[in-house]
């Protein structure tokens, strides 16, 4: 089965069902133990939460998560699409994790941890959720905050959404680049007087 | 402006993160009038030698190592001379620029020594913390600094059992080695134009280890087109 017929089976999800993605490696770097902890815990209380993971397979997984496996970026960027919430739960420092941002981009809620670049994207409260790195319970508790609350997770989208395009729009990063580059002179050649 | 990249890794091989971010960063600058080349390696043998895409000349060159299906190389590819070499011949077969940048670590030492050789700025670009340690296993226990006691000693009596425990001497060796590369690397980052990181976190962890480093403000990549491709 191809990938859109997967997301449209997936789409109808109706009935209160809300979609959690997390990207990338399940590594302890990226926060997965904690991740699991969290989704073994919703599992057991609220089983409308169901959560997708694409990247390199897990060794072991909770009843409540699919895991995709690798996939290119137009097939991450049709599951974000289709989720509700997405998560870095990233423990070391993550500098600018592109997942958080096209995620914003989309007009998602981001929960992800206080490290890296991560406070940069996310604002807490306005946008989506900071909690401490390592604190699986944090993690647990915003998760099904966001889920009980579907406005609340459309405002965060929006503003979000909005957020993400003034702060890390092209035009703004080049210029910035081009305020680098304006800064540095040629070193000196041997015809300088 | 003629503006020459040395990246590790451009899309398509090994889509992630930095790939993709380096690659809106080139068509964004591409777009506004400058001339952008991308010299990037050729670790999938399918992938074209020489291509323009969205507005952005790649060049790509053999490193010596091919890794099809976007497997990673080890960080070893990095250290041997090899590398450097074909980096650096691939750099100097696309010609002067008005402005060499190094868009992560694994590329600086190619870069400046072609930037020099033309006589032409230098600017790196900083996307992890892989610079400082080759494990950094001390940002699980605090994310936003490196202790001050850093060195090649402590990695070898506390990070590296800390890292694997019961290591073997082949790994402690293997790691110690990384190490002083990174210390001759760092040294080589600081006679750049300009340094920048790709966030403001980033640059912080760097500045708690790092000192008299030309650091010029964080540099983040843009988002992409929200209906568009995302890694």
């Amino acid at each position: 089965m191809g990938w859109p017929h997967a997301v449209a089976r997936l789409r109808p999800i109706g009935g209160g069902v809300v979609t959690v993605l997390f990207v990338g490696k399940p590594s302890r770097g990226k926060g997965w133990p904690e991740l699991c902890r969290a989704m073994a815990w919703i599992a057991q209380s609220k089983p409308s939460i169901r959560f997708i993971q694409i990247g390199p397979a897990p060794a072991t997984a909770p009843s409540n998560l699919k895991a995709l496996g690798p996939g290119e970026p137009s097939y991450v960027s049709v599951w974000m699409l289709s989720a509700d919430v997405v998560v870095v739960p990233s423990r070391t420092c993550d500098a600018l994790p592109r997942v958080a941002l096209e995620a914003q981009a989309r007009g998602k809620p981001v929960i992800a941890t206080r490290v890296g670049g991560l406070p940069e994207i996310v604002e807490d409260g306005v946008t989506g959720r900071l909690i401490p790195p390592g604190d699986w319970q944090a993690l647990r508790d915003a998760l099904l905050v966001l889920a009980e609350d579907p406005a609340l997770r459309h405002r965060w989208g929006q503003a979000a959404r909005q957020r993400v395009q003034e702060r890390f729009g092209a035009t703004r990063t080049t210029a910035m680049l081009r305020g680098v580059y304006a800064g540095v002179r040629a070193p000196p050649t041997m015809n300088d007087p | 402006m003629r503006l020459i990249w040395a990246a590790t890794h451009y899309p398509p091989a090994h889509m992630g993160g930095s790939a993709e971010s380096i690659r809106l960063q080139a068509e964004a600058l591409a777009q506004t009038g400058d001339s952008v080349t991308v010299v990037t390696p050729q670790w999938d043998r399918t992938a074209k030698a020489e291509e323009t895409v969205g507005g952005v000349a790649v060049r790509r060159f053999w490193p010596g190592a091919n890794c099809p299906g976007g497997r990673m190389p080890g960080e070893w590819t990095f250290l041997r001379p090899r590398w450097h070499w074909r980096l650096l011949r691939a750099l100097l077969r696309a010609g002067p620029a008005d402005l060499y940048h190094a868009q992560d670590r694994r590329v600086l030492l190619a870069t400046w020594l072609v930037a020099r050789l033309h006589r032409r700025p230098c600017v790196l670009t900083l996307r992890d913390v892989g610079l400082l340690c080759p494990i950094a296993i001390c940002l699980h226990r605090d994310p936003t600094r490196i202790p001050g006691d850093c060195g090649q000693g402590k990695l070898w009596r506390e990070c590296t059992p800390a890292y694997r425990p019961g290591a073997s001497w082949r790994l402690r060796v293997r790691l110690a080695i990384r190490y002083a590369w990174l210390a001759f690397e760092r040294r080589v980052a600081r006679r750049y134009d300009a340094v920048t990181a790709v966030s403001l976190g980033l640059e912080r962890v760097y500045r708690t280890a790092w000192r008299g480093v030309p650091w010029a403000g964080p540099t983040p990549s843009p988002v992409s087109d929200p209906s568009g491709a995302v890694s």
